[in-house]
């Protein structure tokens, strides 16, 4: 073979190379792109009352970690014939999510308004398959809530505020969900958890946490 | 000479477009930290022997305003039965989700059993207030259920596999799942829906269809 032939199927082999990897880069196969994404987002948002100061400070964190324990939730709740997978609660413990309700029927259930947000100090970054805060300061049960909706477009958001005595440097939040594993069992899993620049709170601060759900946003 | 230019100049541009499609593979895989879940619907077709005829992932499943609602409601909920809290049932009707009996606390119990993945016939676009499909033509239970983790990326999957036994234009697909309600005993509520009239699948005779929900976290 002489060199001019290498070269004719070197310059064929370089286009057809070139043409495939085109393809990949313009348009990725099989994939079909809808304009509202089914997605959703979650947004923490951090207001701090500074009662010396009389000031208030807002930070808004648009990176809140959901964790492993919530997508299992979700497969979970909906799991039709298959097999339940289990979570880990706040006590490190792992638990089948069941109820059982007479009639032989199971059900995963949970301790509707049992929900906590928690606030810590941890700086540890935040990680799948963590199932508490790093070291929990507080935790309290959601205060408020709320709904709202525009085209296909919705947000759910649910708070609670926390108080102090004490002085105290804020780096971490999560928030959890009851979850039930025996007919009266249940406990906490934590689905969310992520840390943020240190806010100092100090005696007779409030600080109001936040979570936001947008649905079917970019 | 010339022919050894384009050779040489078709080889670097195809070692180019290669970095740049692994820095972008790279870069899809990176872990970071994320604050959203993506919807995600796998279709695969295959024939009566098991041939794939057709495999497709289609970002942007509708998620449902129940869906948030019963989010909602499982943090929130409590003892308050508000409207906001309530979930429209496929028959259209708004409905508590809560479960509690004289001695228990308010609960919200999701029948395990009874998730299913529905294909319709219906054109009628996919809004955030759907509770119901087009035209239904057929239900699948949930099979099996799945969580995988990479770095910081977590997937939950919700799949279920149709045989057919006629020709069937699949023009939307759906997911639902039950409540056992006090007040209203079971109900079905959807939290899914999309139309993919613009692209309709027909299935055979002896096909199967695959449906994959994919719940994209972070």
């Amino acid at each position: 073979m002489n060199w001019e032939k290498i070269e004719r199927i070197g310059i064929a082999l370089s286009f057809i190379a070139l043409a495939a990897l085109g393809c990949l880069v313009v348009s990725p196969p099989w994939t079909e792109a809808d304009a509202d994404e089914g997605l959703f987002t979650v947004i923490l948002i951090l207001e701090h009352y500074d009662c010396e100061t009389g000031v208030s400070h807002r930070y808004v964190k648009t990176g809140d970690l959901l964790l492993k324990n919530f997508a299992i939730l979700i497969a979970d709740s909906f799991r039709g014939a298959a097999g339940k997978i289990k979570v880990t609660n706040t006590a490190g413990n792992q638990i089948t999510p069941y109820w059982y309700y007479g009639g032989g029927v199971d059900y995963l259930a949970y301790q509707s308004g049992g929900a906590k947000i928690y606030i810590g100090s941890g700086t540890g970054a935040p990680s799948p398959s963590d199932y508490k805060l790093q070291s929990t300061i507080k935790s309290k049960v959601i205060g408020s809530h709320g709904l709202s909706k525009s085209g296909s477009s919705l947000n759910i958001t649910v708070s609670t505020t926390f108080t102090f005595d004490s002085s105290y440097t804020i780096t971490e939040a999560g928030l959890s969900v009851d979850v039930y594993h025996g007919d009266n069992e249940h406990s906490q899993v934590l689905i969310a958890r992520d840390t943020f620049a240190a806010i100092e709170v100090s005696p007779g601060d409030v600080l109001t946490v936040t979570y936001t759900f947008k649905f079917n946003q970019g | 000479m010339r022919k050894t230019s384009i050779l040489l100049a078709s080889l670097l541009f195809t070692i180019i477009l290669l970095g740049y499609q692994l820095y972008s593979s790279m870069q899809s895989h990176t872990p970071e930290t994320g604050n959203s879940c993506s919807v995600l619907l796998i279709i695969e077709r295959r024939d009566c022997e098991g041939n794939l005829l057709e495999r497709r992932v289609k970002k942007g499943d509708l998620i449902l305003e129940n869906f948030g609602r019963l989010w909602l409601a499982i943090m929130r909920g409590g003892a308050e039965y508000k409207d906001i809290f309530k979930l429209r049932n496929t028959g259209g009707s708004w409905k508590y989700p809560f479960y509690k009996g004289i001695t228990q606390d308010t609960k919200i119990a999701l029948d395990e059993d009874k998730s299913y993945i529905v294909l319709g016939n219906g054109t009628a676009s996919a809004t955030l207030e759907d509770y119901q499909m087009a035209n239904q033509i057929m239900q699948a239970q949930v099979g099996s259920i799945g969580v995988s983790v990479i770095g910081n990326k977590v997937n939950a999957t919700i799949s279920t596999t149709f045989t057919f036994d006629a020709s069937y234009t699949i023009r939307e697909i759906g997911l639902k799942g039950k409540i056992y309600s006090y007040s209203s005993g079971e109900y079905a509520f959807f939290i899914c829906r999309d139309d993919i009239s613009s692209n309709p699948i027909t299935v055979e005779n002896g096909d199967t269809l695959t449906v994959t929900y994919v719940f994209m976290l972070n």
